[in-house]
């Protein structure tokens, strides 16, 4: 029925699963999360003893629950009766038990019921799609619109011959729809995924795929919705009992013997609190084993999908500040200042339940005013991490130790209210979707004139104007009508022109773009790319340019880092990186990137794949897969040594010449 | 003997519905009229941009979409006049990979139920034990283990998944498959792995290959001939070193000149288009290509070039391409100097390591 | 957007139409008209209950489609009808109406607010402690029927008023034959408003600050909160200006379902708390056998139902730039 309590659950639980599927491999790590949760644990003890209750409890006693004693009318609970007695004698506990017990088969009935029918029908209209989904869905919406809590009330009165066994039929009836709703659009979203048409495509049954590659994949929000529903059946089953339109008499539900002793509750607590009491313990263990199933099953830890946060508990927008400050101060160097220092950075991600995961261990960096810094590698190598700390926007479960100087600001450490006059400021960040980068319910050029008006001191009118000046600066046709729009009106390549007027609105020293054109179109990348340079030419601007394309960096960077496993292994001038690397991980990158400009029978690839970081090996990180490997290497991890002028390496073995002989 | 594969005139139009009572007011014409061939044991790219059409027509070869017009024949054979059970039956012979590795296998399933389904469903490998013997033989082919067969598809990584859905794709003995971006998702030192891998089962099996992506330098190691698409058509088709030696469409121009190349050194030339790439809903006028081009002229307006062969299994959809200056060679192999070799010393361990790890 | 809301509303007057007529089919074949007439003491003969019954359009000799096609060709043009003791369903409407208004309106509009307050405050300290007390205690509010919350509170206030001495009224809407001026007439309906409103208004805040606590969690690890911090503003600009407004958009498609609830939910409270409304209105024409009366209750709240719905939609439209030109 339509309790609250009912609906919120379930769009709740249908949230968990359908953000990732999980696989039931790993049932042993879900009943090990689940396990370790306590108030879950608390929920099922809670349950099983209630349900040992109800159908163990009426055998401990010899009172029946309809047997009155004359002897003992309103008497308070004693040794003959344990949880006293009623208005007319009959024994509190062994009616208490008694509805306990039928308020948990309703209950547990119920719920079974409803999620099969749901199941039915959620998967046949999601699945089939076309008039039956539309009748179907008539069909829900029709039941959601019928009162039903009237229409149950109506009718289960004159339903006293088929006893409760009608009612939980009606309960079912009026209690399946949400339920079918949230199954048909995880339907939807499954089938769209390419298994299930690579499945129709080999020409499975369509009953098959429902069964084999649908049902699988929503099962963990049945069961948690299934245990959500039998709470709610016994609230709704429990409200009409109370108002005589459930259970009727000479049954006995937890409704009815509450409705029987509220009158008395002050006077004879006994008589109402017991029962009272019950349902409300009930229906919370029920929740609690609900929640803690979606807790358990939570995927957005481990391996089940790329997840975007590095754990499971989500970040509030953090700045540095309550992460553990360790600032270290480097060597003052001769002739023009880095407008960028970084010495020693360190970024840590703590972890609920798992060894804690360093990302960056020790880079250092120097950034000239504008010069172009590459920062390359491939997922896991940290070069996101380092972005997100140069601007102090770490999720709160980071910890960073070392020093990052901007402008001659200390940011490691710094409040949250240092940091929002440096960034969009003095530094500003490029990032790499640029649909969901914009706040979509808000205006582009509304959203430009908040960066203008956060730092500067200036009218609306200005702003606005300013804003149309930027937008023409990137190259957008129509600024001054294009800035009304939102930003889904805007294509991928305008959109990311969008992102760098308001990155460069204030013009600031340094801009960090992480992996700015990997999203679009290799025409518009290059379009794109062409403007940062002309920008940068034109407002002198420093830039930090994040990507895993060597092209990219080839075409655009001053100076190229190598990142991996956390570590800078390679730091070189552009030219020497790539005619000269002096490092195998650099090599082999190089070797295995398919090029236009030359044609190889077999592409060498890197075997293997990057260490584990919470588990990071003695030596070099690179050991397992180097060709070019020696005992020495896995012993101790290799320094950063410089092998030429301006070219430092991380490998013990350069220069590599020598590796040839 | 004719080509395995022969599409003429293929076409799909979606229709767009708007207003209250979901009227059809207009039509997203994805793919208008395209007409390619590929041969036993080819591997033909298709290579362009968002919204050109390419993923599409890889469906619709397969009859996964069903053409608006056009035929598609495959081993002279029209599949477009076959009925579901024959369809089904032909299916056994194309397959398709996809291009997210994580969303193409099924959680649920262990690797060896998935790769056991399609064995089930052609009647290949009729016990269990022979099920189990050819689901050994298929992991050991892309270069897993049999024993992989109990885990499920999260315990691998992306490399790795996408070399099971090839695994699965090859477990009918297909003559076709067609790759949707078989390896955009996935990192740039695995792709390499992942293209290893497709090219030597090639050469084992006689496979022809639709490779169907957006990026020409992947595209230039594995196929032998390729087709550039803008906005549901194609605009020319040539031999793999023929198409980067003299590309001929001024879109097949600009799109080479946008790929940066990793060598510092290179200068090249930057035809950079202006603009963004038009609606499929309503293209431009005449050639579609002309709201960009750098060299449109007056009558590009009016009339829809058609894909002319010059003779020689080169066609271009553009009359002008003779007038052109030649493109910048950017396509040639650089020098030997003493940097180059030792490169490329270097760069032989990793091959040699490679070959001792299969 | 216009064609879009147009043909929702096209949907909603076919689902309302099929549920009036399954409502009236409900309750003419599961109550006894005819039975209370002949349960009065005298018993009157059976014309003249043929009589009464045929005056109020409940007469059983007919077919049951012809009485619906009755009752409906004069509900469209506003009239529902007589009462089963011969007065305007209407007038009856009317009243109960406002009585219903009244009990739910406070407790409504404080819990929304409070709840969504609530929901970002827990989502922002989450895992905290305050976090933590909030999730709980809502936790067990929802795990409670609301006639049990409501029954709670009075029997608390009636301790309360023993123990303390104070004089909290709960039953009814007011004290009958009152004296006094305006200022004492408005405070005794303000105490008996009081229980009311906070049995709605904790239900209300449960249900609304964990959905919100959720949604809004969902928006704090995203993409363009990052963003808003990158171009300098505060974190409690970010957190208000862009990431609650975004927030709001789930809630409105909530919103529908959360009114269903309530409407379940006041029912309830009416009843316990003596209010002459809706509630107890249906409750006493079940036990009549009204079924015209009952047939106004089911169309209120069909109508209700719809109309959250509406609103729903509309205030999704206006909340999501996205919704409006796709």
């Amino acid at each position: 029925m339509n309790q609250p309590s009912e609906m919120l659950l379930v769009t709740e639980a249908a949230d968990a699963p359908a953000l990732a599927i999980v696989s039931s491999g790993r049932i042993r790590l879900t009943l090990r999360r689940f396990v370790t949760n306590p108030s879950a644990i608390a929920g099922v003890l809670v349950l099983l003893a209630m349900i040992l209750l109800a159908f163990v409890g009426p055998y401990l006693t010899h009172w029946s629950y309809s047997e009155p004693d004359y002897e003992a009318i309103r008497a308070a609970p004693s040794a003959r009766h344990w949880w006293g007695t009623n208005a007319i004698g009959q024994d509190v506990y062994a009616q208490t038990v008694r509805g306990l017990q039928k308020s948990v088969i309703i209950g547990l009935l119920v719920a079974v019921c409803s999620t099969v029918v749901a199941s039915a029908v959620g998967t046949a209209a999601g699945y089939f799609r076309g008039w039956t989904d539309r009748t179907l869905m008539f069909l829900v919406d029709l039941l959601l619109v019928l009162p039903s809590f009237l229409i149950i009330s109506i009718v289960s009165p004159r339903l006293r011959s088929s006893g409760w066994i009608a009612l939980v039929g009606l309960i079912t009836l009026f209690g399946w729809m949400i339920t079918a709703r949230v199954v048909r659009s995880m339907t939807l979203s499954i089938v769209e995924r390419d298994f299930v048409t690579a499945a129709r495509f080999m020409g499975v049954h369509p009953a098959r795929i429902i069964v084999r590659h649908v049902l699988p994949n929503i099962a963990s929000f049945l069961i948690i919705d299934a245990t959500i529903q039998a709470g709610a059946a016994v609230i709704t089953e429990t409200s009409l009992s109370y108002f005589g339109f459930g259970v009727q008499a000479p049954d006995v539900s937890l409704g009815t013997l509450i409705a029987d002793g509220t009158g008395d509750a002050i006077g004879y607590p006994w008589m109402f609190f017991f029962a009272a009491g019950l349902l409300v313990v009930f229906v919370l263990a029920v929740n609690l084993v609900g929640d803690g199933l979606r807790d358990a099953l939570d995927p957005t830890s481990g391996a089940g999908r790329p997840a975007r946060r590095a754990d499971d508990v989500p970040a509030p927008p953090a700045s540095v500040a309550g992460s553990v400050v360790e600032p270290v101060v480097g060597p003052v160097v001769d002739g023009p200042a880095p407008i960028l220092r970084v010495r020693d950075l360190q970024v840590t991600f703590r972890a609920r339940r798992k060894p804690p995961a360093p990302a960056v261990r020790g880079i250092d960096l120097d950034l000239y005013p504008g010069e172009v810094l590459g920062l390359v590698g491939e997922s896991g190598s940290g070069k996101s991490v380092t972005s997100l700390a140069l601007l102090g926007l770490l999720p709160g479960n980071a910890r960073v130790h070392g020093s990052i100087e901007l402008a001659g600001q200390q940011v490691v450490g710094a409040s949250d209210q240092a940091m929002s006059r440096l960034r969009g400021q003095r530094i500003g960040i490029v990032f790499q979707d640029p649909l969901t980068s914009f706040t979509p319910v808000y205006r582009i050029g509304d959203q430009i004139a908040e960066a203008l008006r956060a730092h500067q001191d200036i009218s609306r009118e200005r702003a606005r104007r300013r804003v149309v000046e930027l937008l023409d600066l990137v190259g957008i046709p129509d600024p001054a009508r294009r800035a009304n729009a939102f930003p889904h009106e805007f294509s991928g390549g305008m959109r990311q022109r969008a992102m760098i007027a308001m990155a460069i609105a204030n013009d600031p020293d340094v801009i960090v773009a992480d992996e700015p054109t990997t999203a679009l179109d290799v025409t518009i990348q290059a379009q794109i790319l062409d403007l940062m340079l002309e920008l940068k030419d034109r407002l002198g601007t420093a830039i930090i340019l994040i990507t895993h394309d060597l092209g990219v960096v080839a075409e655009m960077a001053d100076d190229v880092a190598v990142m991996y496993a956390g570590q800078i292994v390679e730091r070189a001038p552009v030219r020497d990186l790539f005619a000269r690397p002096e490092h195998p991980y650099t090599v082999g990158l190089l070797g295995s990137i398919p090029r236009l400009d030359d044609k190889r029978e077999q592409l060498p690839s890197i075997e293997g794949r990057v260490p584990d970081m919470t588990r990071p090996p003695e030596g070099c990180r690179f050991a397992a897969r180097c060709p070019f490997v020696e005992p020495a290497c896995r012993a101790n991890p290799p320094p950063l040594v410089e092998v030429a002028p301006g070219h430092l390496t991380r490998c013990r073995r350069a220069p590599l010449a020598q590796v040839l002989q | 003997m004719s080509a395995l594969l022969e599409v003429a005139g293929l076409t799909k139009h979606f229709p767009v519905r708007r207003g209250a009572f979901g009227l059809v007011s207009g039509h997203v014409r994805a793919v208008d009229g395209v007409d390619f061939h590929l041969e036993q044991g080819e591997t033909l790219a298709i290579v362009g941009e968002s919204g050109c059409g390419k993923s599409t027509v890889g469906r619709l070869v397969l009859r996964l979409l069903e053409p608006t017009a056009g035929q598609v024949r495959f081993d002279g054979e029209d599949l477009l006049a076959l009925g579901d059970d024959e369809m089904r039956a032909r299916r056994q012979h194309m397959q398709v990979i996809f291009q997210d590795p994580y969303a193409s296998l099924n959680p649920r399933m262990t690797v060896g139920a998935m790769l056991g389904e399609p064995l089930m469903l052609h009647g290949l490998a009729r016990t269990e034990a022979a099920r189990r013997a050819r689901i050994g033989e298929l992991l050991e082919l892309v270069g897993l283990r049999p024993d992989h067969a109990r885990r499920y598809p999260h315990e691998f990584s992306g490399g790795q998944r996408q070399r099971l859905a090839i695994a699965r794709a090859l477990a009918v003995e297909p003559r076709l498959i067609v790759a949707d971006e078989p390896v955009s998702a996935l990192d740039v030192s695995i792709q390499a792995q992942v293209i290893n891998l497709m090219r030597s089962l090639q050469q084992r099996f006689g496979l022809a290959y639709i490779f169907i992506s957006h990026d020409l330098a992947v595209v230039k190691h594995i196929a032998d001939r390729i087709a550039v698409m803008y906005l549901g058509k194609i605009v020319e088709t040539a031999t793999t070193d023929e198409l980067f030696r003299s590309p001929r469409h001024p879109y097949t121009r600009a799109l080479l000149a946008a790929v940066p190349l990793p060598d510092p050194t290179a200068v090249r030339e930057r035809a950079l288009l202006e603009g963004d790439i038009p609606s499929a809903m309503n293209p431009p006028p005449g050639c579609r290509f002309h709201t960009r081009c750098p060299v449109a002229r007056e009558a590009c307006r009016r009339n829809v070039p058609a894909l002319v062969d010059d003779g020689m299994d080169h066609a271009t959809a553009c009359p002008y391409w003779p007038e052109f200056p030649p493109a910048h060679v950017l396509t040639e192999v650089r020098g030997q100097d003493q940097d180059r070799i030792r490169l490329e010393r270097l760069q032989a361990a990793f091959v040699s390591a490679q070959r001792e790890a299969s | 957007m216009l064609a879009y809301l147009t043909k929702r509303l096209g949907y909603y007057l076919a689902l309302l139409v099929v549920a009036t007529f399954l409502s009236y089919l409900v309750a003419s074949m599961g109550l006894s008209p005819r039975g209370y007439f002949e349960s009065k003491n005298p018993r009157p003969p059976a014309s003249t209950v043929d009589r009464q019954l045929r005056e109020i359009g409940l007469n059983d000799h007919e077919n049951v489609l012809e009485r619906f096609g009755g009752w409906a060709g004069h509900a469209v043009t506003g009239d529902f009808g007589k009462t089963i003791d011969d007065r305007s369903v209407n007038a009856e409407f009317g009243r109960r109406v406002g009585v219903s208004l009244r009990l739910l309106l406070a407790g409504t509009i404080i819990g929304t607010a409070i709840g969504i307050l609530v929901g970002v405050w827990g989502a922002v300290r989450q895992y905290r402690f305050s976090d933590r007390a909030i999730t709980t205690l809502s936790f067990v509010i929802l795990s409670m029927p609301t006639f049990l919350i409501a029954i709670l509170l009075k029997l608390g206030t009636i301790k309360l008023n023993q123990s303390v001495g104070t004089d909290i009224k709960f039953t009814g809407e007011k004290t009958p034959n009152l004296t006094g001026g305006l200022g004492a007439h408005l405070g005794d309906r303000l105490s008996h408003l009081l229980l009311p409103t906070l049995s709605i208004a904790l239900i209300t805040i449960a249900t609304y600050s964990r959905y919100q606590r959720s949604t809004m969690l969902d928006v704090l690890g995203s993409d363009y909160l990052r963003t808003a911090q990158a171009k300098g503003l505060r974190r409690r600009t970010v957190l208000l200006k862009h990431g609650l407004r975004t927030a709001l958009i789930p809630i409105s498609t909530f919103f529908a379902y959360g009114f269903l609830a309530l409407f379940t939910g006041a029912i309830f409270t009416e009843i316990i708390y003596n209010w002459h409304g809706m509630g107890s209105w249906f409750i006493d024409s079940i036990g009549k056998s009204d079924v015209n009366s009952v047939q106004a209750v089911n169309v209120f709240a069909a109508v209700l139902v719809l109309l959250s719905g509406f609103v729903s939609d509309v205030l999704h439209a206006a909340l999501d730039p996205r919704v409006r030109s796709g």
